[in-house]
């Protein structure tokens, strides 16, 4: 195994580099601390262990920076120079701030740079995931085998940069019970596991329709009806012991019937919306992996007062079962219901008491479920593709070297590059061990199996370092198989496919042409969704939605339309847009479309046809809309789910849009305290920014462009006055003077700067293609991009044919 | 008013009788069988007709008569609950005695259905209030033609007197020669349609009241027997093709305690009349021109509310039941779901003991309170730990109240 020494020994090399900056401001800076600092802190004192006089300007090291730090942050404060010294005029400390904190970022920016070499990085866990469905032809709907692994870090904004992907003791634990788990789910050499049939109603005796028992504590005296939504599933017992049999596909037919859509009782006493049709959704679940093995996998419209049968056939995972609910029926308890709701309707019922559910039973809207039936497990081949591909043929009577030659066979895919015998010895002598010491031929091979998937040549990318000068001479060039493999990661967060892979073997992959023809393969391929998720997702922070969700009880739209859900997917479908239908980035700043569906629609005031599913809308003139700034999920993700945060809206545009990176904020600065009267407006509180001067340095480039969001509400629903009443000033001024009038002017703002948009773009699409930091090695690549994006209109698809072009891409 | 009410009633429905065909209406009562030696309300009889029946109707789990004869009578034909007064006499005696002379006689459904063109007609038994002559009662109440045994000749050893139409006629045995009777009657054409109201006489003699409970022939050997003579009754209607038109109940006088709906008859319980196991009685019905038949239901149901339904079915016009006590079951007979439109409590009263009962719980004014479903022999108080008792007594407390004061009269009248 030649993996080449671990991170550490990297970080601790790049840690003697030192920053160098010799500027006339740095000796500025040494007479403000000789004027103000030294007498205390110098040659003769030392007062809190602080000596500053040393300080050598010209080549701070890492040893310095925590000294350079404290300076800041006393300044900063506003505690040093202590009470009864000379001062120092505001625009001094200002100056000596800016200053100190510069050469900060500088050294930080310098210890961590990796000069573009360090890219040994192991998978993360999406790129994990993907890889083994990819690998053995997994259908993963309730299987996460990295469920347990610890959350992947964000370095540079994203988490599959190698750096931040450590590996732990407890990850490596999860590596070997994953591979175990992954191996007993794919060798599967047995006959053809029986199909089994569970159902309730219908043919089955243990029907809904035996209608009428002891009425139980919710109501549900007949199982067959759905009263409520989600707490009241309808199972079926016998397959709820202990779920299907077997990992497969499996046909569930259910016949279901919408009763009284629109009762006696009004919506807003159920908590009900009786205009929609009613939808019935199959959810599955796993008893052994507990309630967050929950998951909907479908949902169904059910016709008023016609009963139809429907079958769904989904894939599970041995130990699931399945539940069908109703996805839209009146929310919260049916204890409410009988308590509250009922006695306002019938006389007889009584007020705050459990009256007997019989009372309501009929009278209210119901969802009928007539049948619910299971069949299976269903397979289109058997043995399974993932089995018979490295397994084919297996033999009647154990063979070892049939085992040698099926762990050879997974080992070139799972290594993603050929991979002799002797390179996998290890792995068939440990199988062949494990055969010999217990017998088991087929528990053997899982062995084997399970070994390989922990292996280092899996688990990380492996671009081995050469010592071959002639390697060495051709700028550290990938291999075919590296970039196969660096390509497919990029577009796909998985493993080259078969095609891929056979150019690799051929070692035509670095022919410009044909590359070029993968790139718009793979784009057009349903895997190329992982790039749309995780770049944007991490691009925009829409990972972050969610994180601060609004007050569901000042909410309820939110939460009853799946706002959240509609935002997140109009974005990833702008995205997927632009890339499928090659448009110019410049979209992404302003365009006269977007997605919507209904519900989005109204949450914006856009008018939307009949229908309720997802589809491309333009955008009316009046509508201040187009481009991301008008996502719902941008604005929602930069707010706290009370206000606006106009800060982070900020520094979202400056770091996302503009490339530019604002520095981290000092300790211990008191928050804005939030105005719960709401007498003054956000903007005049954060006029507090402007009378600390420390504070203004950095937030006279922040704010204006949080502040002229205002008008996008904390939803970002657009809204002209704050709710109580106090108007909306949206227009600002930028620090070099620039006056922004709203959203359009920011849009304005960023149009006649294309190149920095672009920089930008190309920056944060170069990080998440090498999976690795920048440095000032890649400069040239990015400079090239945006020197010539403009003449293919700002393609998107061209920018990404750029960067697989480009060195970086294409180096270790 | 009440009169005035009722007379613009009538003419509202003679209006309305041309229209439609009219269905005849029969209502059958066994007596001294406990409700689960019936058919499908147990397993031990065997009772083919009663199964039939079941097969084409619709079966009540939870219907409630009186706990006495005549007061099942009074809250059958009038569509009422028998109003209680605190006169001495009554509180002496669990035979009930109406203070009939203190207020105006019921309206009873027989009355109405004569007067828009029905031939009604009372056989069985027939329970007076002791001080009216039997004719004159049967009259009073609407019925046109008879065919009883006098509660006053009962009970004799040897050949037994029935009344036909005045006429006293002497046979071998009552229950036998009144069902042959009514077979015959079935079998003649009629050209109105017609109303029997029939309280069945066991076919065998019992030797003594049945207010005792303490007869000497075995149940089991009487349930075959009701199920005979109910299976006669049905055979003629088919033969006359009349089922298709006909409204059949079949139900009992009143409930009856046995071994297995009731603990032992030392128990407390089974002497004291106001119990659950004391009113619940089996109800089947057929109506063929409403459903199909072969339901179960957990409706509730108790005897005021024949009077409604027979006129609403008979009218075909929804009845204001602001004047009954009862309530229609023709929506639950047509399989309609709302429960808004049928009962949620029922009601019985033995003596001065007011109860009432939901699907579950039972309360009588005494306060004694129980879960039917986990104690339906009435034995336990409710768990303190029952989350759901308290909310449900509460609500039977006040409709027990109002009820309680509608119906009983006060002391100075």
């Amino acid at each position: 195994m030649t993996i080449r020494p671990f991170l550490p020994m990297v970080f601790i090399l790049l840690l003697s580099c030192h920053a160098r900056a010799v500027e006339p401001e740095q000796t500025r800076v040494q007479s403000f601390l000789s004027s103000h600092c030294l007498r205390c802190h110098g040659l003769k004192s030392q007062k809190a262990d602080r000596r500053f006089d040393q300080l050598d300007f010209s080549n701070i090291g890492l040893t310095d920076a925590g000294l350079l730090q404290d300076i800041v942050d006393q300044l900063n404060l506003g505690t040093m120079p202590p009470e009864g010294e000379a001062q120092p005029s505001a625009s001094e400390i200002q100056q000596a701030v800016a200053s100190l904190t510069s050469s900060l970022a500088k050294l930080r920016e310098e210890t961590r740079r990796t000069s573009g070499n360090v890219v040994l990085r192991r998978l993360n866990r999406i790129e994990y995931r993907n890889t083994i469905r990819d690998l053995f032809d997994l259908e993963m709907t309730g299987f996460d085998p990295t469920v347990t692994f610890p959350a992947d870090s964000v370095t540079d904004g994203f988490d599959n940069v190698g750096e931040g992907l450590v590996t732990s003791d407890y990850l490596l634990q999860n590596y070997l019970d994953s591979a175990r788990t992954i191996a007993m789910k794919v060798i599967r050499p047995g006959p053809r596991p029986q199909i089994v049939h569970y159902g309730i109603g219908g043919q089955f005796s243990s029907a809904p329709a035996s209608a009428i028992s002891t009425p139980d504590k919710d109501g549900r005296i007949d199982s067959g009806r759905l009263f409520i939504k989600f707490r009241q599933p309808l199972v079926i017992p016998d397959l709820n012991k202990s779920g299907v049999p077997a990992d497969g596909e499996y046909a569930i037919t259910f016949t279901a019937c919408a009763v009284r859509r629109q009762s006696r009782y009004k919506d807003e006493d159920l908590r009900y919306d009786s205009s929609q049709p009613m939808r019935l959704s199959i959810s599955i679940q796993s008893r052994e992996l507990g309630p967050t093995s929950q998951s909907i996998v479908a949902e169904y419209e059910i016709p008023d007062d016609r009963s139809v049968e429907i079958e769904h056939r989904l894939w599970l995972q041995k130990g699931f079962t399945i539940s069908v609910h109703w996805a839209n029926g009146p929310e919260g308890s049916f204890k409410r219901i009988m308590r509250k709701v009922l006695p306002k309707y019938n006389p007889d019922a009584l007020l705050l008491a459990r009256n007997p559910p019989e009372m309501y039973v009929g009278s209210g809207p119901e969802l009928h479920v007539k049948s619910l039936e299971i069949e299976g497990p269903f397979y289109k081949d058997w043995p399974p593709k993932g089995f018979s591909r490295y397994f084919p043929d297996p033999p009647q009577s154990p063979e070892l070297d049939y085992l040698d030659q099926s762990l050879l066979r997974l080992a070139s895919e799972a290594f993603r590059r050929p991979v002799n015998h002797e390179e996998i010895e290890s792995y068939t002598t440990l199988t062949r061990n494990h055969y010999d010491k217990y017998g088991d031929y087929w528990n053997a091979a899982r062995y084997g199996v399970q070994a390989l998937l922990t292996s280092p040549h899996f688990l990380y990318l492996v671009e081995p370092e050469t010592t071959d000068r002639e390697e060495l001479a051709s700028d550290f060039r990938l291999t075919q198989h590296e970039l196969a493999t660096r390509l497919s990661y990029f577009l796909w967060s998985s493993m080259p496919d078969r095609a891929l892979r056979s150019e690799a073997d051929r070692g035509t992959l670095n022919n410009p042409k044909v590359i070029r023809a993968h790139v718009e393969r793979m784009l057009l391929n349903d895997k190329a969704s992982a790039f749309v998720d995780n770049f944007t997702g991490q691009w925009l922070n829409l990972r972050k939605l969610g994180t601060m969700p609004p007050d569901p009880e000042k909410n309820r739209e939110y939460y009853a339309n799946n706002l959240e859900d509609a935002m997140r997917r109009e974005t990833e479908l702008y995205f997927s847009h632009i890339l499928q239908q090659n448009r110019s980035i410049l979209e992404f700043i302003d365009s006269d479309y977007t997605f919507l569906n209904s519900a989005l629609a109204t949450h914006y005031g856009i008018p939307f046809e009949e229908g309720d599913s997802f589809r491309k809308v333009l955008i009316p003139e009046s509508t201040v809309r187009g481009g991301l700034l008008g996502h719902g999920s941008i604005l929602t993700s930069t707010s706290n789910g009370v206000e606006t945060l106009p800060v982070t809206r900020g520094i979202w545009v400056l770091e996302n849009l503009l490339g530019v990176h604002p520095n981290p904020p000092p300790p211990d600065i008191e928050p804005l305290e939030p105005d719960t009267r709401g007498v003054t407006t956000i903007r005049e509180m954060m006029e507090k920014h402007r009378k600390i001067a420390t504070c203004y340095e950095c937030h006279r480039k922040i704010d204006p462009f949080g502040l002229a969001l205002e008008n996008y509400d904390h939803l970002g629903s657009w809204r002209s006055i704050y709710s109580k009443g106090l108007s909306i000033d949206s227009s600002v001024q930028l620090s070099e003077g620039t006056i922004l009038k709203g959203p359009t002017g920011i849009k304005e703002y960023i149009l006649a700067r294309p190149d920095q948009f672009t920089r930008c773009l190309t920056e944060k699409l170069l990080v998440y293609a090498l999976g690795r930091r920048l440095s000032f090695t890649d400069r040239a690549d990015i400079d090239r991009v945006v020197k010539q994006l403009p003449k293919h209109n700002y393609s998107l698809r061209q920018l990404i044919h750029f960067i697989v072009a480009s060195r970086a891409f294409n180096s270790k | 008013m009440r009169l005035f009410l009722t007379t613009v009633f009538l003419l509202f429905i003679s209006e309305s009788l041309e229209a439609h065909s009219h269905p005849n209406v029969i209502l059958v009562l066994s007596s001294d069988v406990p409700r689960d030696e019936l058919g499908s309300y147990g397993t031990d009889t065997q009772t083919p007709n009663l199964a039939r029946l079941q097969k084409q109707g619709t079966r009540y789990q939870i219907a409630w008569a009186m706990p006495t004869f005549h007061l099942s009578q009074r809250a059958l034909l009038s569509g009422k609950y028998p109003t209680t007064g605190n006169s001495p006499t009554e509180a002496s005696t669990s035979i009930l005695v109406e203070p009939e002379k203190t207020r105006s006689p019921d309206i009873t459904v027989a009355t109405i259905l004569r007067k828009t063109g029905y031939l009604t007609l009372a056989a069985g038994k027939w329970a007076t209030d002791g001080l009216t002559p039997v004719q004159e009662s049967l009259i009073a109440n609407g019925f046109d033609q008879h065919c009883i045994l006098e509660s006053s000749l009962r009970n004799q050893k040897g050949p037994q007197t029935i009344v036909v139409n005045g006429r006293e006629r002497s046979v071998e045995n009552a229950g036998k020669a009144i069902n042959a009777f009514l077979i015959d009657f079935l079998s003649t054409p009629l050209d109105k349609p017609f109303f029997l109201y029939y309280p069945m006489l066991s076919p065998r003699p019992v030797t003594l009241d049945d207010e005792t409970h303490q007869q000497s022939t075995s149940p089991i050997s009487r349930a075959g027997d009701v199920d005979q003579f109910l299976g006669d009754l049905l055979d003629s209607l088919e033969e006359s093709g009349q089922t298709e038109n006909t409204l059949l109940v079949f139900t009992s006088i009143h409930g009856l305690a046995t071994k297995t709906t009731s603990p032992p008859a030392k128990d407390l319980t089974d002497r004291n009349p106001a119990t659950n196991s004391k009113v619940l009685v089996p109800f089947i019905v057929q109506a063929p021109f409403l459903s199909e038949g072969g339901h179960v239901t957990r409706d509730l149901i108790d005897f005021t509310d024949l009077a409604p339904t027979i006129l609403e079915l008979t009218s075909n016009t929804k009845l204001d039941n602001h004047q009954l006590d009862g309530r229609t079951f023709v929506p639950s007979l047509k399989g309609v779901e709302d429960p808004f439109e049928k009962r949620n409590w029922i009601y019985a009263r033995a003596g001065n003991v007011h109860m009432i009962r939901d699907w579950q719980h039972f309360l009588d004014s005494d306060g004694n309170f129980h879960d039917l479903i986990k104690d339906p022999f009435q034995r336990e108080s409710v768990s303190p730990l029952d989350k759901q008792a308290p909310g449900r007594k509460q609500r039977l407390e006040l409709i027990l109240q109002r009820l309680e004061s509608k119906l009983t009269i006060p002391n100075s009248k």
